[in-house]
């Protein structure tokens, strides 16, 4: 046993979805430490909201009503039963589509060719195009740091890519 | 004798069959613990319902990129926060304040309650202090019983990360409660 494997049970213990064993309770009877971390577990446990009642059939109802009423959703329930009557449709608009392609192509080789120059789409930030991916990264990065500050929630990348060893490494230094 | 539950990935299955009992019981089983997420978030009652139908709305049209491996209960967090976040955004960056519910104080012995109420108001400035993420795993894993797998699903990080977060918010808290 060891204080951070009790630490990690508080939630549960406190909750009354596990136990003590006889040895965490002894630790815990002589660990100010622990007993410190134990009282702000079942401190933090008494903010908690009660379970709120919601209406689950109504809300399973109207979700289904609107995947539904999206018929582009991947939402599966429904996709299996949906009539695929479009489906000759949209081949044939494909098809067509590719006969136009090839028509216009074709009438267009025998153009003089006036200017070649290179088409960008349209964004709302033109000089962003100019960076390199790198660049790209960077400033990505810079934003991300940026918003983090701001956010209730931030983002957590880099604890990600340790591995599990370094990870506990870490926790053993948390806990000093 | 007891009753075997089936698992989320079950229910899944069944939905994607076109079973909406399964949706149902997904609803069931973790509707209630997203409202009162998104309730600790600051959410109004009269809103849970419509809040908690877009998440399970967004879920069911996102499905087919869950891993099954995952947990469900997790991503569909996930799906609560990047609401949240979302709304954070439209609303220009304001925050919505998580309510301070008095029942939860027993007011029938006014020593205790005060000392509740600076216990709690000493957590809630600890809180604060805490980083972003710091902060979020230590709710979702304390307030809202979330297991590691799951606050990883939720936060988009590993569990290993979750975990040294989590212990992280222990520690400054405590410090900070000190």
């Amino acid at each position: 046993m060891t204080t951070s494997h009790l630490i990690d049970r508080m939630p549960e213990v406190a909750r009354f979805e596990s136990e003590w064993t006889r040895e965490d309770a002894s630790h815990l009877a002589v660990c100010e430490e622990c007993m410190a971390d134990w009282q702000l577990v079942l401190l933090a446990l008494r903010r908690r909201l009660p379970l709120p009642d919601l209406d689950a059939e109504r809300i399973t109802k109207t979700v289904i009503a609107r995947l539904q009423a999206h018929p582009q959703t991947s939402a599966l329930g429904m996709e299996s039963r949906r009539p695929r009557w479009w489906r000759p449709v949209v081949g044939l608009a494909a098809a067509a589509a590719v006969m136009l392609t090839v028509t216009l192509v074709r009438s267009r080789i025998d153009e003089p060719v006036v200017a070649t120059a290179p088409v960008h789409a349209a964004t709302m930030l033109p000089e962003l195009d100019e960076l390199l991916p790198g660049e790209m990264e960077v400033l990505l990065a810079s934003m991300e740091t940026e918003q983090a500050s701001q956010e209730p929630i931030g983002p957590l990348p880099r604890l990600g890519d340790l591995t599990d060893v370094e990870l506990e490494q870490l926790l053993k230094e948390v806990e000093g | 004798m007891a009753t075997m539950h089936p698992t989320d990935q079950e229910y899944v299955s069944r939905w994607r069959r076109g079973d909406e009992v399964a949706a149902l019981e997904l609803v069931r089983r973790h509707a209630p613990p997203l409202g009162r997420y998104l309730r600790s978030r600051g959410a109004l009652d009269a809103d849970l319902d419509d809040l908690v139908q877009e998440v399970f709305f967004r879920a069911f049209q996102a499905l087919d990129s869950w891993r099954g491996d995952a947990p469900l209960r997790g991503w569909l967090f996930r799906i609560a926060v990047n609401h949240l976040r979302d709304q954070h955004r439209r609303r220009g960056g304001r925050v919505m304040l998580a309510l301070v519910d008095d029942d939860r104080i027993d007011p029938a012995d006014p020593v205790l309650e005060l000392e509740a109420r600076e216990s709690f108001d000493l957590l809630q400035s600890g809180m604060a202090a805490l980083s972003p993420m710091q902060r979020e795993v230590f709710r979702l894993r304390v307030e809202q019983g979330l297991d590691y797998a799951e606050v990883a699903e939720a936060l988009e990080t590993t569990t290993g990360a979750a975990r040294v977060h989590y212990h992280h918010a222990v520690k400054r808290l405590k410090e900070l409660l000190k």
